[in-house]
């Protein structure tokens, strides 16, 4: 058979290659791109194409059609085959015989199978392209070698060698050419356009995840790399440079080879008119890389680190070698909590590896130095730029909280053989994905939060003014910084009243969380909880909604309704952040509870624990949720009987809150009295008749009338006549049920709240949230497709009655909220001009933080209130912690109210720390009298708003008392911080008394020496001291607190690790035989969920940056392009 | 689960919201902590000037605890003297040694001590302040008013400022004369130092005045307050008398324990507010409400003073003040003697009787006649008296009619002698007050006021611990 001319643009002969059933008809032609430039000109270049095959057969056959099909053949195609376990090197001596085909160990490397292949192949042997006719003389244009380096399953385009040879032949400097690669399946993604590297060592391609290609990124470049897939490289270079190193088996070889090349002061071209297919099998895990052993990923990272620090600048290492250690131990931190053990293991092994050889670095280094001609700096401009890693670490943790799926490798720089799921429940994804593609219009979600927001600040337009401080109702003044509320959380004693132990809310942890987000400025974070509960309310509303009903408008409109719910009007008026808060965290923590136990679906332990956690945050915020958990825990127990796994799951679900929230759950569950504490805040409250419950209306301030509820009740009723959703409906109205018997329960009970004495009947603010939610999801379960159902039916009282009981349950809230924005809003919370009521005189006169205090006053109707003040005043979270003070101060107290306060009275306050006694306006006539005419007493000041005595008992926080005598010390310190003060010698027994509340905490040394604790007064601290004076430090140990803390963190952390996504491979969630580029359809009302998991797939399935070879066996052709047994070689 | 599930669960809702709205609604509103009733186990009393100079003056202070059970120690304000005399329970008299003159102190300690009386007695039989003046000792307060002193020509007020504790007190002197608050805006205030007596010549307050009505208030500490009037004519004795302190201005006043055939005129002032006053005058044949005194107006701050009709003060009589706003009155009486000489007694307002209440002093040496005044403003009253003569009780209960006053004439017990005045479980509210009389050679002698109840349990205002205090709105 004689050899045709590969070089002619002609169709190939498919006989001649033995590929007959493998080729396509000339259709397959199609879409070839712009007219080839002319081969005539390329005459000069012999190519010697190898092809590197390792468990290819899936692929195999169309790349070797695709070569076949090459308008401008390679002389000559050799395939090695890296002990493939499949029919790969059957299909490649088929297609090339024999003699072209070499083998080599399943464990070669890429590297070691192209010089084994080229070792086989010598330049001379392959015959020159048909035409190539040497000029006469010095006009002799000689021949140019080049070496084509192809995957078993990357398939070029027939003109793509062309193309390369074509750019090749326009700059003769380009040394490297690479074509642009494109998806397997779906050519319409970029896969690499080239490459580049990062200072971590990662591959970057500088293409979005699943970047379209829409000729964005045409147009030949210089490139410091481009893929071994499709290279083109001059065979001299390539032999002057040496070849692949050695030292790297799989990953960065190429990057390696190309940073060499660009070294010796050649060129690297990217030729997107050269296209190729390639699956980036290995890569994908889709088979195995047994170069790299089971360490793949460490394998990577070895390689990255290695490439970096064998070829920067040498100025450069040691800054590369600590950056690159920084960035190793945050990724393996990172994995660790992305329970990936072993990657994170991987990473610091190759970091250990690279640090332990030192003398293979420099080696490699002097190598290089070798056939270097340029300095480092002329290849800088093309390394990628700084901060690169930084945006990719980002997006990759933006992926990960918003559920969908992420590539560890390509987030966390090895490589792709694994993804990484996260399981959530994915609320939101589904309807984020339709806002990218959508306006405004077609976002019911955001629109609506969108308008709640403006409402809300129009409402509220009281509370932005930059000026005063906002408190009142349940809310105490915020500390300035945030690291304030963090100390606060931390610290084991409470400057509240005379001191408390009580564990600090949770609460304020997230508080902190989002005043640190906000360069720790925890007021404008109180603000902007308040502000977003309406908006946030509504959205959150708007996605459990979005499961039940198929329009999203008639969900959005729920959402809507629910956020206008009058309880979190009147939260937000009383200043129940927390409250405000879990308006919207509950029914999110609550559906993924409810998926989660498997309400639908299966559900899953993962789930469970992240739905915990959810759960955890909402009874942080409002701890009765968790009450109302357990009560639905136990009635799902009945239906959930038949499944130890879904007992299990629930069981980790109300385990977790309780664990986490550690101790502050256990004193809760201890005094449940706690649970109230704002409302004791708010103070008393008009009673609420049985019926309001029912139409969710809680009363009290900023909640408007009950009748406004009326048409929500009509129309959830209405909904009863629906048929076909009945489940959905029970759960609504279970829902209600459960909020109305813990909306009557509230009314009805007394709760004397530590700290505070007069007992409150708490705000059933909390049940009639419930209520309202599910009137509103009963009502939009009822209305869901309600008009093709009145369609069907006759026309009769049905569909008027419907469109008024729609219109006025969806017209009537609304209509209110906006009168609400004319008036705008009142209610106790408002912005003060200081944090507390004490006077500048006594702020200035009472130093902060020593126990010394005001006895503030506040004339009741019925009683008189009082307060044990400190300078700073009552911050945020302090009435969550306050404790009930000895009854003497109380007794005192009503002595001093009644006038028959005498002097041992005035002295028992000041032993309290009191050194001011504050009557707040209005003052009646007979107080000011009473106390003006206490001994020891003496009037400060009056003004508009508060009368101000002033206690004639000098007053410390230390006394020493002396057989009964006592005297105050002069101190020096805080009482968190140290309290110390100079002792005088006296006599053998004295007491050194504190001006707090006795507890544990408290630890005195005296000299250095620790002194026995005792009680004074039977309430106050103090300690034993014999008659030796010297140096005495109080102190509170916080040493129970913070072990508690670490206890919680580590808890914390166990949860957040189980529940953050697992691992899973792609082949879970596509189909192995797909590129995985398509999604799964999605339909239905219940579609969003699938359209996250299909949103998850997709960013799996995003171009690796880290493409490794097709490791291990890589199939071996040896052969030319022309056919088999009639070797061009031998031509 | 079709229909009928969720049917189920709205009749669960409703059926519980029925069931809350007919077990009535929660009465939100919860209880306030109920007032704390402390029992009193100390109580002193302050008898502002003792006064023994033989052989014209004498004094002595006599105390009843109508209940017992305490201890009672008199005690000289300086404290540096011992114990004067530490007496048993129940009635005590003591008679001051020659050559005493201060306050003295009467403490009571027990768990009755809070009805503890006590009354100081002085007659002086001759000279220029022959006098009988008597007045109950009271507990330091922290605001007293007095109605009626004269700082006229001969006449000579004497605030005395008296602070039993340990402290500095200080008080602002307030006076009210016909014209007005005198020295508005610049109140005297004086500082009274511990274990002191502070004596404020109202004439230095307010020179020139008829009459004074006097609002004292301690700005600091507490003071056990009192004002003497004494008036002379030349070298002739117009009498002396305390000046009881009166209850504060209210709307209703009543001041019982006014002597028949004497000159009384009624002090009326309205501080604060202008007022319309209308006056009753309660005697044994019912309340008589004279023409002339159903309307007198009241200008802001200013004292008006009114005669009553002598023809209508044959007998004994109680003065009842009605009247818009809240006034404050006292009445001054005048016993005319022979040869211009004549003494001098005031009534105050007080309070109906709560419980046992003592009447000291019904022991008095020779034609002394003491006589107890009971008058019902309202419905109808009844009182239970029971006199103790050297320790043996009589009892006897006395009705007295709605809108009327019934006189008793208390019989001499001897040298150890009390009575206890208490009114029944179903009477209405009584005032009581006293008078005594002593006849000499000259003339009448003449003292009078009004009887107050003590209690046993202070009922201080209920004090709850609430974190957020004064925060709220």
């Amino acid at each position: 058979m004689s050899l045709p001319d590969i070089a002619a643009a002609s169709a190939p002969d498919d006989s001649l290659l033995g590929l007959g059933p493998l080729l396509g008809g000339p259709d397959d032609l199609d879409g070839v791109g712009p007219p080839p430039p002319d081969p005539a000109d390329l005459v000069h270049h012999r190519v010697t194409a190898v092809l590197v095959a390792h468990d290819g057969a899936r692929y195999l056959p169309r790349t070797l059609a695709a070569l076949g099909r090459q308008v401008r053949r390679p002389q000559r195609l050799v395939a090695v085959d890296t002990g493939s376990l499949d029919d790969t090197p059957a299909m490649l001596r088929a297609a090339l015989g024999e003699r072209r085909l070499t083998t080599l160990p399943r464990t070669s490397g890429f590297g070691a199978a192209v010089a084994d292949a080229l070792q086989a192949t010598p330049a001379a042997g392959v015959p020159a392209p048909v035409g190539y006719r040497p000029g006469p003389g010095d006009e002799a244009v000689p021949l140019v070698d080049w070496v084509w380096l192809l995957h078993d399953d990357s398939a070029p385009d027939p003109d793509a060698l062309l193309q390369l040879l074509a750019a090749a032949q326009d700059s003769p400097s380009a040394v490297i050419l690479g074509p642009k690669l494109l998806g397997w399946s779906d050519r319409s993604r970029l896969r690499e356009v080239g490459v580049t590297i990062a200072g971590s060592g990662r591959r970057e391609t500088h293409l979005e995840p699943r970047e379209i290609d829409q000729g964005q990124h045409d147009g030949r470049r210089e490139t410091l790399a481009v893929s071994t897939a499709g290279m083109l490289i001059r065979r001299d270079v390539f032999d002057a440079l040496g070849g692949f190193d050695p030292a790297l088996p799989l990953f960065r070889d190429d990057v390696d080879l190309c940073w060499r090349a660009n070294r010796a002061g050649h060129r690297v071209l990217v030729v997107p008119d050269a296209v190729m297919t390639h699956a980036e099998a290995a890569a994908r895990g889709r088979r195995p890389a047994d170069a790299a052993g089971l360490h793949v990923h460490r394998q990577d990272r070895r390689s990255a680190l290695y490439v970096v620090l064998v070829n920067c600048a040498a100025w450069a290492v040691p800054l590369a070698t600590i950056r690159l250690a920084v960035g190793t131990a945050a990724r393996a931190v990172a994995l660790a909590v992305a329970k990936a053990p072993g990657q994170a293991r991987d990473e610091l092994g190759a970091l250990a590896w690279v640090l332990r050889r030192p003398g293979v670095v420099l080696a490699a280094r002097r190598a290089r130095r070798a056939t270097a001609t340029v300095p480092p700096r002329a290849v800088r401009g093309l390394l990628a730029r700084p901060g690169s890693g930084l945006r990719h670490g980002a997006e990759t943790l933006a992926t990960l909280l918003r559920g969908g799926a992420v590539n560890t490798a390509a987030g966390v720089g090895g490589h792709a053989a694994t993804t990484t799921t996260t399981g959530l429940p994915a609320v939101g994804a589904g309807s984020r994905r339709r806002t990218t593609r959508a306006g405004l219009a077609r976002r019911p979600g955001v629109a609506t939060g969108l308008a709640l927001f403006l409402l809300a600040l129009a409402v509220f337009r009281g509370l932005l003014l930059p000026s005063g401080v906002l408190r009142g109702g349940a809310l105490l003044a915020a500390p300035s910084g945030a690291s304030d509320l963090w100390s606060s959380y931390a610290a084991a004693w409470h400057d509240v009243g005379l001191g408390s132990t009580v564990a600090s809310p949770p609460a304020t942890v997230l508080v902190a969380v989002l005043a640190t987000l906000l360069l720790g400025h925890a007021p404008l974070a109180v603000l902007l909880l308040l502000l977003t509960a309406s908006p946030l309310a509504g959205v959150a509303a708007y996605l459990v909604l979005r499961r039940l009903v198929a329009s999203p408008w008639l969900a959005a409109a729920g959402g809507a309704l629910y956020a206008l719910s009058p309880a979190l009007s009147g939260a937000i008026a009383t200043g129940r952040v927390s409250l405000a808060v879990a308006v919207w965290v509950v029914p999110l923590a609550a559906w993924a509870a409810a998926v989660a136990v498997g309400v639908r679906g299966r559900g899953s332990l993962r789930g469970a624990w992240a739905a915990g956690l959810a759960l955890a945050v909402a009874t942080a915020l409002a701890p009765l949720v968790w009450a109302a958990a357990v009560v639905a825990g136990l009635v799902a127990v009945a239906a959930l009987a038949r499944s130890w796994r879904a007992l299990g799951r629930l069981a980790a679900l109300l385990v977790v809150p309780l664990v986490v929230l550690a101790p502050w759950s256990l004193a809760l569950l201890a005094s449940p009295a706690r649970l109230f504490s704002a409302d004791a805040l708010v103070g008393p409250r008009a009673p609420v008749p049985a019926w309001h419950l029912l139409v969710a209306s809680p009363g009290g301030a900023g909640t408007p009338p009950a009748w406004v509820g009326l048409p929500l009740l009509v129309a959830a009723v209405a909904a009863l006549l629906r048929t076909g959703r009945g489940r959905a409906l029970a759960g609504c109205w279970a829902v209600v049920a459960v909020g109305v018997a813990g909306g009557v329960v509230l009314d009805h009970l007394r709760v004397a709240v530590p700290g505070t004495g007069t007992p409150v009947s708490p705000w059933p603010g909390p049940a009639t949230l419930a209520v309202g939610g599910g009137l509103v999801a009963a009502a939009v379960v009822g209305a869901d497709r309600v008009r093709d159902r009145l369609a069907r039916a006759a026309f009769g009282w049905r569909q008027p009655l419907a469109a008024v009981v729609a219109l006025a349950a969806a017209a009537v809230l609304p209509a209110w909220a906006l009168s609400d924005l004319v008036r705008g809003a009142g209610g106790p919370l408002a912005r003060a001009s200081a944090p507390d009521v004490l006077t500048a005189f006594e702020q200035a006169t009472l130093p902060v933080g020593t126990g010394l205090r005001t006895l503030v006053l506040a004339a009741q109707p019925r009683t008189t209130d009082f307060s044990l003040v400190a300078s700073q005043g009552r911050r945020l979270g302090d009435a969550a912690v306050a404790v009930d003070g000895p009854p003497s101060i109380g007794a005192d107290v009503s002595a001093l109210l009644g006038g028959h306060a005498g002097p041992a009275v005035v002295r028992d306050l000041a032993r309290a720390g009191v050194v001011f006694v504050q009557a707040t306006a209005p003052v009646p006539a007979t107080l000011s009298q009473a106390l003006d005419g206490t001994p020891l007493l003496s009037p400060v000041s009056t003004d508009a708003s508060a009368s101000v005595w002033q206690l004639g008992v000098a007053a410390s926080p230390l006394t020493v008392i002396d057989q009964g005598a006592p005297t105050p010390l002069s101190v020096h310190g805080t009482l968190t911080g140290g309290l110390s003060a100079t002792l005088p010698p006296g006599g053998p027994n004295r007491t050194v008394s504190l001006t707090v509340a006795a507890d544990r905490v408290w630890r005195a040394t005296l000299n250095g020496h620790p002194v026995g604790g005792t009680t004074d007064n039977g309430w106050a601290q103090a300690f034993t001291v014999g008659g030796d004076g010297g140096t005495l430090v109080v102190a509170p140990t916080s040493t129970a607190r913070h072990g508690w803390l670490g206890l919680q963190g580590l808890a914390l952390l166990v949860v957040v690790v189980a529940a953050v996504p697992g691992r899973r491979t792609e082949d879970d969630e596509v189909d192995p035989g797909d590129d995985q580029d398509a999604l799964p359809g999605s339909a239905g009302p219940l579609s969003d969920e699938e359209a996250a998991a299909a949103e998850a797939a997709a960013a799996e399935g995003r171009p690796d940056p880290t493409d490794a070879h097709p490791s291990g066996a890589d199939a071996v052709a040896t052969g030319d392009a022309v056919a088999p047994g009639d070797g061009g070689d031998r031509a | 689960m079709s229909r009928r599930g969720p049917a189920l669960l709205a009749g669960v809702s409703v059926a519980l919201v029925a069931v809350a709205a007919l077990a009535g609604s929660g009465a939100a509103t919860a209880a306030p902590p109920p007032p704390l009733r402390v029992p009193l186990t100390t109580q002193t009393l302050v008898c502002p000037q003792v006064a023994t100079v033989l052989p014209h003056t004498a004094s002595s202070v006599s105390s009843v605890l109508p209940g017992g059970g305490a201890h009672v120690v008199v005690t000289s304000l300086s404290g540096q003297v011992a114990p004067v005399q530490a007496l048993g329970t129940a009635g005590t008299h003591w008679t001051a040694p020659d050559g005493t003159h201060q306050p003295f102190l009467v403490t009571a300690t027990g768990s009755r001590a809070g009805t503890l009386a006590a009354q100081q007695t002085t007659i002086t039989n001759a000279g220029q302040t022959r006098a009988l003046s008597a007045v109950a000792c009271g507990p330091a307060t922290t605001s007293a008013w007095f109605v009626g002193p004269s700082t006229a020509i001969g006449a000579r007020s004497v605030l005395h400022l008296i602070n039993p504790g340990p402290t500095t007190a200080s008080a602002t002197v307030t006076p009210y004369s016909a014209s007005g608050t005198v020295l508005a805006g610049q109140a005297p205030v004086v500082s009274v130092p511990p274990g002191r007596d502070v004596e404020v010549n109202l004439l230095t307050v307010a020179p020139g005045q008829a009459a004074l009505a006097v609002h004292v208030t301690a700005t600091a500490g507490r003071l056990a307050m009192a004002v003497v009037d004494t008036e002379s004519a030349g070298l002739t004795a117009r009498g002396s008398d305390w000046v009881p302190a009166a209850t504060g201005p209210a709307r209703s006043v009543l001041l019982p324990g006014g002597v028949g055939g004497t000159t009384a005129t009624l002090a009326l002032l309205a501080p604060g507010s202008g007022a319309l006053a209308r006056v009753a005058l309660l005697t044994p044949a019912g309340t008589l409400t004279p023409l002339s005194l159903q309307s007198i107006p009241l200008a802001v701050d200013q004292l008006v003073l009114v005669r009553l009709p002598a023809a209508l003060l044959r007998g004994p009589f109680a003065v009842q003040v009605s009247a818009d706003h809240p006034v404050v009155a006292g009445v001054r009486m005048l016993a005319a003697g022979s040869g211009g000489t004549a003494d001098l007694a005031w009534l105050a307002g007080v309070a109906p009787l709560s419980g046992p209440t003592g009447v000291p002093d019904v022991r008095s040496s020779g034609a002394a006649t003491t006589t107890l005044a009971l008058a019902a403003p309202g419905s109808a009253g009844s009182v239970t008296l029971t006199q103790y003569a050297a320790g043996t009780p009589s009892v006897r209960t006395i009705a007295v009619a709605a809108g009327s006053l019934v006189s008793v004439r208390l019989p001499r017990l001897g040298p150890l002698g009390w009575a206890v005045v208490t009114p029944t479980a179903a009477s209405g509210p009584v005032v009581a007050g006293w008078s005594t009389t002593v006849t000499d050679s000259v003339g009448e002698l003449l003292s009078a006021g009004p009887l107050a109840s003590g209690t046993t349990v202070a009922t201080l205002p209920a004090a709850a611990a609430a974190v957020g205090a004064g925060l709220g709105p």
